[in-house]
């Protein structure tokens, strides 16, 4: 049946590749004088060795007037299809040759051969350039640039939505988490500045303590994923790295200014780096952010108690030698988050009277306001990260990672007018990485690793989550095998946990059990170039996690999910074994996309089941879970692709669709996102007002999210049924500003304009109150050079 | 080629080795929760204009969960007027602590309401907060008529800070407990 699909899919997919270039009307862009243009023309030749006579395979050739770029093929071919008529100068470079630039005339289809001279300097230091040549089957994206920029003021969860196939889960307007393919929480792995994030990602109402002003690119690799990150990358992994350490003399700086209506978010983040003249190989950087929001509103009412403070700031020092080099760096990431009032309840009645309300309880007398009252969470999450890199010779690269984490949560609940939390967690995580990169024999490229993870939990006022210790010992290796247009990979990796939980069991007796846990991961990918900018690829991969300490030993009434939770001591890690099909059409000059299907099957996948009866307190009677295993399977399709409509103006389209069941009560999994379609036009200026204007744009977008009619229903796993489907539109415009030879970036995003009245699904605070209305955010980005070289 | 990496990685393992062992060294163990205040112990206390006081409660002292909750049955006479009082209690600590007084102080905030269903017993709350609305930790039970099946009484205690409109549908329950009751001869 799937396979049919997929068949069926594929086959539009090429037959799409194939036509849609072949139907494109090419705009001229390089007129010559008058005559009539021709734009289905085909510039080819060979990239060859001056002195040889050698193809060169993989030569880099870049047409500066189209800025187009492709690469030679394993015979030394390269081509360029559908140039008009005109003048092209084309850029040819590669590793260890001197740089060429070639202008030609065009007038009809022609071949041109490209010769190019040995350069004898490049030879000894060989480097690898970020190329944009996709070597993972697996599918990932990035972002960066402008489509990061876009993001600024947003929470670090919020700027991930960008990519198809990744959604939040919301608890309100100021706590969100990733959702990718359907899975979130502590199955999902955050890779922050290359140290595993651990702070209490169990919680679905624990944002990820992470600045998204420290990066400047955002990694996502979409499905299980862990041979090369760890354990718990089930669902998938983001990868958060810092910018570069300033590797050129002199001091530089940027300030992000941030304004928004609405909530009336007010941010600025600075960032000063350096270099000294002295001392080459030192660098530096010291960063900070500071943020506050108030109470947000929806499109009839402010939400009580929704505003947030939060305080970031980093510190990073690096001395960089070619053969080794060392850094150090230190963040500490702090907030304040509202939770807004009326979703504090006491029972399951106050939920049912909530739900049949509407709307909260003193939404006409609630107003704007920057304080944060209680319910409220005060976050903090320190780092320290010290990495050293040697260049072993003749063996390739190894590197080492030591990071020190620790996370105190403390949650202010609304009773209690003492200065105490009701809750106060404390994380404390050690981890280390050793990774040896070796240099490529044959042609084999890989790495092999391995790495510790050391964690320590502790509690205060509340005794919902054990004390715990747990020790995670893994290694691994991966191999990358690459011949012509052919790609493998193939990694295994082996874990080792040990965890002790420490109890006190009915507030008396000490109990003490211990687990031990070891698993394997593997992965399997291939990569097929077929040519004419089409790439298939296919891979298995797998991660386990072991169950955590929530899930063995929570006991009690969860007040965010009003619900009674009972642990279950006897669980056994869960497994995911993710199947990916996909094909990728890049290097286009009108049409480029990703069409991946996938089908995450988790066998032991841990849930919390709801049990027959109730359990019956003072505050009345609470519905009763407990956690238990069942296969599970995660199964969709992403689509992502733009096209260029005119020459300025391109169609940038995202569609993600999961389904998600539990095999063995064969029913559909609660909170699994609905289908998401988002689209947007952009139209690119050339440069504007006597080119004091640059990168100008604007944009008109939709975002549709259908109802979930998939809820589960043989048994009842939630209080109100999925709100219906909502259109959202958005707009947004940027440019850059030159005051002489300083630039400034500014930029305005309009998010929800109708101010539409709506309710998410995977948001908790659908059963209390509507999501944010219409929102204007404006930003400003300044980069200065200080000192120059 | 070799021999370098082996050094490399013995370094390696040797310093995570002290990471851990350095990072085990504490071996705290958990503390006893303080609990908070919380009521476990819902009293009613009821005086007839003739015969013997009726006295029920309602009472999990381990809280949620563990052990099951002990509760009365109420049984009243009929044709009688009961003058009640709801005493709130921590049975959790010792000695127990009285929490009906400061539910009392922070009246304007609190409300109780009584729900009857299946027994001929009307209730009337006979206290007042500082703004002239019902609190309910008095009351006066009516009763008529006996009944063949017994009925429920459910006693709903609701913090209603700053909204409190005499609707049991406000707020945030604070108790919502359930007591058999009847009427017999």
């Amino acid at each position: 049946m799937i396979k049919k699909y997929i068949g069926r899919l594929l086959s539009l997919l090429i037959v799409l590749a194939y036509t849609l270039p072949a139907t494109a009307q090419e705009q001229p862009s390089n007129s010559d004088n008058g005559t009539e243009q021709d734009c289905g023309l085909t510039l080819s030749g060979k990239t060859i060795d001056h002195d040889t006579r050698e193809p060169l395979i993989g030569a880099t050739i870049y047409i500066k007037e189209l800025d187009r770029a492709t690469a030679s093929d394993e015979y030394g071919n390269y081509h360029f299809h559908h140039l008009c008529q005109g003048t092209y100068t084309l850029k040819v470079t590669y590793i260890g040759y001197e740089q060429e630039s070639y202008t030609f005339r065009i007038t009809n289809s022609s071949v041109r051969d490209l010769q190019l001279h040995t350069d004898a300097k490049q030879l000894k230091a060989v480097e690898i350039i970020g190329s944009h040549v996709k070597t993972q089957a697996q599918s990932s994206e990035t972002i960066n640039g402008r489509d990061l920029d876009k993001t600024r003021g947003l929470s670090f969860s919020e700027s991930l939505k960008t990519i198809a196939g990744v959604t939040t889960l919301q608890t309100g307007p100021t706590i969100s988490k990733p959702v990718i393919h359907g899975l979130h929480s502590s199955r999902i792995l955050l890779l922050n500045n290359g140290v595993r994030q651990e702070g209490q990602q169990w919680g679905s109402e624990h944002a990820p303590e992470i600045d998204p002003f420290v990066t400047t690119e955002m990694h996502i690799v979409k499905g299980a994923a862990g041979v090369r990150y760890g354990a718990d990358a089930v669902g998938g992994v983001v990868i958060v790295d810092p910018r570069p350490l300033r590797d050129s003399i002199g001091i530089g700086a940027e300030l992000n200014l941030l304004g928004s209506t609405n909530n009336r978010q007010e941010g600025i983040s600075a960032m000063i780096d350096g270099n000294s003249a002295k001392l080459p190989p030192l660098s530096w950087r010291l960063q900070g952010t500071f943020k506050k929001a108030g109470n947000a509103k929806a499109p009839d009412y402010y939400l009580n108690n929704t505003g947030f403070e939060e305080r970031n700031f980093s510190a990073a020092l690096g001395y960089t030698k070619q053969n080794y080099g060392a850094e150090l760096f230190f963040s500490q990431f702090h907030t304040e988050l509202g939770i807004l009032r009326e979703s504090h309840i006491g029972n399951l009645t106050d939920l049912n009277n909530a739900i049949a309300r509407g709307r909260p309880e003193n939404a006409d007398t609630a107003d704007f306001t920057y304080t944060i009252g209680r319910p409220y969470q005060d976050v903090t999450h320190n780092l320290f990260k010290a990495k050293a890199f040697a260049n072993t010779g003749e063996i390739g690269k190894l590197e080492f990672i030591y990071g020190l984490q620790q996370n105190t949560r403390k949650e202010f609940d609304v009773h209690g007018g003492d200065t105490n939390p009701a809750l106060q967690l404390n994380l404390t995580t050690h981890t280390t990485e050793a990774v040896w990169e070796h240099k490529p024999i044959g042609n084999f490229s890989g790495s092999v690793g391995a790495s510790t993870v050391y964690k320590h939990n502790t509690y205060e006022y509340d005794d919902f989550l054990p004390f715990y210790t747990s020790i995670t010992a893994g290694a691994f290796a991966a191999e990358h095998w690459q011949r012509n247009k052919l790609q493998l990979e193939a990694g295994l990796r082996y874990d080792y946990t040990y965890l002790q939980v420490k109890k006190l069991k009915n507030n008396e007796t000490l109990i003490q059990p211990e687990y031990t846990f070891n698993n394997l991961s593997g992965t399997l990918g291939a990569l097929y170039d077929v040519g004419y900018h089409l790439t298939f690829g296919l891979s298995a991969t797998s991660a386990w996690r072991a169950p955590g300490a929530n899930e063995l030993f929570s006991e009690g009434v969860h007040h965010s999910s009003v619900a009674y939770e009972v642990g279950n001591p006897n669980l056994d890690p869960e497994q995911a074994y993710n199947f990916e099909l996909s094909a990728e059409y890049y290097g286009n000059q009108r049409f480029n996309g990703t069409l991946s299907i996938y089908n995450n099957y988790i066998s032991n996948y841990i849930y919390a089941a709801p049990l027959p009866n109730p359990v019956l307190t003072l505050k009345g009677a609470f519905p009763a879970y407990a956690y238990k295993q069942a296969d599970a399977s995660f199964r969709g399709v992403d689509l992502t692709f733009d096209f260029k409509l005119l020459s300025q103006l391109t169609w940038v389209s995202k569609s993600s669709i999961v389904r998600a069941r539990n095999l063995d009560t064969d029913d559909h999994l609660v909170s699994i996102p609905s289908d998401r379609f988002d689209n947007k036009l952009t139209y690119e200026f050339d440069k504007l007002g006597n080119h004091n204007l640059a990168d100008t744009y604007i944009g008109l977008g939709g975002l549709y999210v259908a109802k979930q009619t998939r809820t589960p229903e043989k048994s009842d796993q939630d209080f109100a049924p999925a709100p219906a489907a909502y259109f959202l539109l958005n707009a947004e415009a940027g440019t850059t500003v030159y005051f002489g030879k300083q630039p400034v970036e500014i930029g305005i995003t309009g998010n929800n304009l109708l101010n539409t009245a709506y309710r998410d699904y995977l948001n908790r605070f659908r059963y209390f109150a509507d999501e944010m209305g219409r929102i204007i955010m404006f930003r400003l980005k300044i980069p200065l050079n200080i000192i120059k070289a | 080629m070799k021999k370098i990496f082996r050094q490399y990685l013995a370094l390696f393992l040797m310093g995570s080795f002290a990471i851990a062992t350095s990072a085990c060294g504490d071996d705290d163990n958990p503390n006893p929760i303080e609990e908070n205040e919380q009521i476990t112990t819902v009293e009613l206390s009821m005086v007839p204009t003739k015969g013997n006081n009726v006295t029920a409660t309602w009472k999990d002292t381990d809280g949620a969960g563990g052990q099951a909750p002990t509760i009365t049955s109420i049984v009243l006479k009929p044709n009688i007027t009961y003058t009640g009082t709801v005493k709130l209690l921590d049975e959790s600590k010792t000695p127990a602590a009285d929490l009906t007084t400061e539910i009392k102080n922070e009246g304007v905030d609190h409300e109780l309401f009584f729900n009857v269903t299946g027994a001929n017993v009307t209730i009337t709350k006979t206290d007042k907060d500082t703004n002239g609305r019902t609190i309910g930790l008095e009351f006066t039970a009516q009763t008529t008529t006996t009944g063949t099946t017994p009925g429920t009484l459910q006693v709903v205690l609701k913090h209603q800070p700053g909204i409190k409109n005499g609707n049991q549908a406000t707020g945030e329950t604070d108790i919502e407990v359930t007591f058999p009751i009847s009427v017999q001869l």
